[in-house]
């Protein structure tokens, strides 16, 4: 169980990284790495709602879709737990931790429609049939990568403000072009 | 309009979306759902005949562990099928390994995986399942010089090989319980 | 006819707007792939802005970004089920990027810029020139891709033999790379007009 535990850990952090080696939560991976205390805030905000998307998601399909038949409705009813949850944990954090609010407040809205959240819960679900542990594990971790990946980026970026870069890279050229060593870099970790 | 109206509308607007959408969705589920069921069992039946050639199969035991089929053909068994699966880097490698009365593997094949596009995925390859025919127990994993009874591992994929080839020597033990007596 | 060939080049949603990133990274390790996933999001950004356009005077404002989201996965779900059905191999190969075109933000984005605010078959022209300019993209991503990290287009062999494919192309970081230069090409050709 433990060992099992552990493989899902390091599975989901670094060899199957969800956004380096995934492709998942793209979007926020390029728009929101310009600093690295704003990548930090968004990599905490959406390890708070993958975990609980996962305990939430999970418990709704063994109890409501698997026990009525209705597993075909599984990516409508997912995709409103997430946006419910997100527009949830908005207004908790507004009236119990102003400071936390102003700090994530911006990016809680934009995890609605990070494919990271919706992925990890499908994957779990779906494709990998987990169990309740395995599965709030596996979103835990696959946030901790992203926001591994979105710091590391975050890191580079700032570098590269400095750096001479011709013209014609500057802006998203560069910073894909960047993602793609850093994905490199993890690529190590499948080989071990 | 007042206030109490526009929320009623909106709720409203919500429930009868959600109807329409839900009705549109369980009709598409009930004429798709038994074509897909017919494409699992289509795909199962090709992979059994082309792991093992025979008339017909029979499924012997089911457990958590493995599905075991017979292979019938002109009558007597011919050998078994057996679909288990063991951990690969990006989860479950689920394998179906035609074995043959004598205890040698006729041929595998890999049914599911999410191994690394590019590395592990590579199992996928003809020429690293053709590796595994005509071998009867414990195979082993070599990186360079595979003995007779060893397979050269896909290069950067050290634990897929190793994984596939587990499941492939389980699969040989768990055949022999089952084997024409 | 202006309206429809926005999508491809001046508006082209992934090499201008940079939306739907994730896709056009995940599905492009070849062209096969990209054109499922490019035709599957088509067929959704189509319907569902049809549908909302329809529905854009009866839909209150404070609900409408839900009932956007409820559409949108409605037409997400059928399409996953037609394709389970009739093109299993596809939707095995598609895997999880296929109901993951519920949070694709071309679709939602052209629902609330466009189709709550337009006519209904002006809607479906430019859900077909979104879709198709987004599949369009992923073609060339993928050609890129495939032909470099696996020496095949579309599955045929290209190149005669002894080339030895450079498979980082169709791992994710060839992803990463070819997008990268893909955009910085494109950079490129726009500096060389202006200076023209």
């Amino acid at each position: 169980m433990l060992e099992n535990i552990l493989r899902i850990a390091i599975s989901a952090i670094l060899i199957n990284n969800f956004v380096l080696s995934r492709f998942m939560g793209i979007c926020p991976f390029l728009g929101v790495s310009k600093k690295t205390s704003t990548a930090a805030g968004m990599g905490m905000a959406v390890t708070f709602v993958m975990t609980m998307a996962g305990t939430i998601t999970w418990l709704i399909n063994k109890y409501i879709l698997v026990a009525f038949n209705m597993q075909y409705m599984k990516t409508i009813v997912f995709i409103f737990v997430i946006a419910a949850l997100v527009q949830f944990v908005e207004m908790a954090l507004q009236k119990y931790s102003p400071s936390l609010y102003s700090a994530l407040g911006i990016y809680l809205p934009l995890i609605t429609t990070n494919c990271a959240v919706l992925g990890a819960v499908l994957l779990a679900i779906d494709t990998y049939n987990y169990g309740l542990v395995e599965t709030i594990v596996f979103n835990f971790c696959a946030a901790i990568g992203f926001t591994l990946a979105i710091i590391l980026l975050s890191g580079v970026r700032e570098r590269l403000e400095t750096a001479k870069i011709p013209k014609f890279m500057q802006g998203f050229p560069i910073v894909l072009v960047s993602a793609a060593l850093i994905s490199i870099a993890f690529l190590g970790f499948a080989g071990m | 309009m007042n206030k109490g109206n526009s929320a009623l509308k909106m709720i409203l607007t919500l429930v009868v979306i959600a109807a329409v959408i839900a009705l549109a969705m369980s009709y598409v589920n009930r004429l798709t759902a038994p074509i897909i069921e017919q494409n699992a069992k289509d795909k199962l039946n090709q992979s059994l005949s082309e792991v093992l050639k025979a008339d017909e199969y029979t499924v012997l035991s089911e457990n958590d562990e493995a599905v075991v089929y017979g292979a019938i053909k002109e009558g007597q068994q011919i050998g078994v099928c057996v679909v288990n699966s063991a951990k690969g880097y990006g989860g479950d490698i689920k394998v179906m390994s035609g074995i043959l009365n004598d205890g040698t593997v006729s041929k595998i094949e890999i049914l599911e995986m999410s191994e690394t596009p590019g590395l592990g995925a590579n199992a996928g390859n003809e020429k690293f399942k053709a590796q595994y025919e005509g071998k009867s127990e414990n195979i082993g994993v070599s990186k360079t010089n595979p003995g007779k009874t060893d397979i050269l591992a896909i290069s950067g994929a050290t634990i897929t090989s190793k994984a596939v080839t587990e499941a492939v020597n389980d699969a040989i033990v768990i055949a022999k319980q089952w084997g024409d007596k | 006819m202006n309206n429809f060939t926005k999508g491809f080049i001046k508006e082209n949603p992934v090499l201008v707007l940079l939306l739907g990133m994730c896709p056009s990274l995940a599905t492009t390790t070849s062209v096969i792939n990209a054109v499922g996933m490019g035709l599957s999001a088509t067929a959704v950004l189509i319907c569902s802005n049809a549908v909302i356009s329809m529905l854009r005077k009866l839909i209150p404002q404070k609900v409408r970004i839900a009932s956007y989201i409820a559409i949108i996965a409605a037409f997400v779900t059928i399409v996953e089920m037609l394709l389970k059905a009739y093109l299993p191999e596809l939707s095995e190969a598609l895997g999880v990027f296929i109901p993951l075109i519920v949070v694709n933000c071309i679709i939602l984005a052209r629902a609330e810029a466009f189709a709550s605010k337009n006519e209904v078959l002006a809607s479906i022209v430019d859900g077909a020139s979104m879709g198709l300019g987004f599949t369009f993209a992923l073609i060339i991503i993928a050609t890129v891709r495939e032909i470099l990290g696996a020496g095949t287009w579309c599955g045929l062999s290209v190149f005669t033999s002894g080339y030895q494919p450079a498979t980082m192309f169709i791992l994710p970081a060839g992803g990463f790379l070819t997008l990268g230069i893909i955009l910085g090409v494109i950079n490129l050709i726009k500096e060389g007009k202006k200076n023209a």
